[in-house]
């Protein structure tokens, strides 16, 4: 694995959180970077004046484990967000190898990002929670700028992998771009992928 | 009751389970401070610096030490009475280095004080103007309590330790 990736970009990280990222009580280590340049993207101006810190699984590791017993009593542990968490799936890879099995590690994506990078989750990443948007491909380069050809794709090869139960879908309603007809449309679409689990939802802006 | 007192006594209901579980003489009492805070402060901290202190005791001691589990399903129920909305970080606990305790439990990689130093300058916490709203949860599984078969096993440990993968 390339030296790179076993650097993470820190943004910040947020501790004592419960409900937003899976189980029990998590840390959330939100990373720079990310291809997409979504309208009302909650962390735009940090995404893009803050200058990220770059730091080792060790170095984390240490920033984080003040709430092990909280992670371990109730089956939480650390969530990766952003930014695209994804992209730093060599990284997370290496924490797992660092820490072990005892805290729980979930990544929200928007699974727009080569397919390497989801195999590689895959095999370290406890549950994804995955930003989806919308399945119209015309809506989702209007509200991301980018293309949504490959999120498909890797969302069939993720739940493939590790099985639609550690697989949560949120499907928005966004204001100015889509509709609850699209929204239907785009969880019929999720559910042939194999989605299981959706988490539906309405941007506040 | 606001949220961080909530989240305050969830913290509290999980260090005296963890106390219980594992026969630690823990003496708590009722916050005392009146307005709202981010669920923890020194006092929260200490008490969690001594349970780790005196669970490392044990293991020292060859005694059983049990944490993993002994508080699942805490976190949800608080957040049952308070959701909090997906990627809003208002009211959340920012990591502060003041705070940070040594926590290392028999077995943990023991961090470098070299590369442990907090990099104040390299994070802050997160702002949003974009919160959600949930609107209708259609999970087969329970909403608020995704991958219980995920349920970790073992301390922070390297290499060789189990694996959620399953």
């Amino acid at each position: 694995m390339a030296e790179k990736e076993l650097l993470f970009p820190l943004l910040a990280i947020d501790r004592l959180r419960t409900d937003t990222d899976g189980e029990g009580v998590t840390t959330l280590v939100a990373g720079a970077g990310c291809p997409l340049k979504c309208r009302w993207c909650i962390n735009k101006k940090l995404l893009a004046e803050k200058q990220p810190g770059y730091i080792t699984p060790e170095e984390l590791f240490a920033r984080t484990r003040i709430d092990n017993l909280y992670f371990q009593a109730t089956g939480g542990g650390l969530c990766f967000g952003g930014g695209e968490a994804l992209l730093h799936a060599g990284f997370i890879a290496a924490f797992r190898d660092y820490t072990g099995g005892a805290w729980r590690l979930t990544a929200e994506t928007s699974l727009n990002v080569p397919p390497d990078k989801v195999r590689i989750a895959a095999g370290c990443i406890d549950e994804f929670i995955v930003d989806i948007k919308t399945a119209d491909p015309e809506i989702y380069r209007r509200y991301t700028g980018g293309d949504n050809a490959v999120v498909f794709e890797n969302l069939r090869t993720l739940i493939g992998a590790v099985g639609p139960e550690r697989v949560k879908v949120r499907v928005p309603l966004i204001p100015e771009f889509n509709d609850e007809a699209d929204r239907e449309k785009t969880v019929r679409i999720l559910r042939e992928a194999g989605a299981e689990r959706f988490d539906l939802f309405e941007y506040r802006v | 009751m606001t949220p961080g007192k909530k989240k305050c006594r969830m913290l509290r209901e999980i260090r005296r389970r963890i106390a219980d579980e594992n026969d630690i003489p823990f003496v708590t009492e009722e916050c005392k401070y009146k307005g709202d805070c981010k669920g923890t402060c020194p006092k929260c901290e200490s008490e969690l610096r001594y349970l780790e202190e005196q669970l490392e005791k044990r293991r020292s001691l060859g005694k059983r030490v049990t944490v993993a589990a002994v508080a699942m399903g805490l976190a949800a129920s608080l957040s049952a009475c308070g959701r909090q909305p997906s990627g809003y970080l208002e009211g959340d606990v920012p990591y502060t280095p003041e705070t940070e305790i040594d926590t290392a439990l028999d077995g943990e990689i023991a961090a470098d004080p070299e590369t442990t130093e907090p990099e104040s300058e390299s994070w802050v916490q997160l702002e949003g103007d974009v919160a959600y709203i949930p609107a209708e949860s259609d999970e087969n599984a329970a909403q608020d309590n995704p991958g219980e078969d995920a349920a970790p096993q073992s301390d922070p440990a390297p290499a060789d330790s189990a694996r959620n993968d399953g």
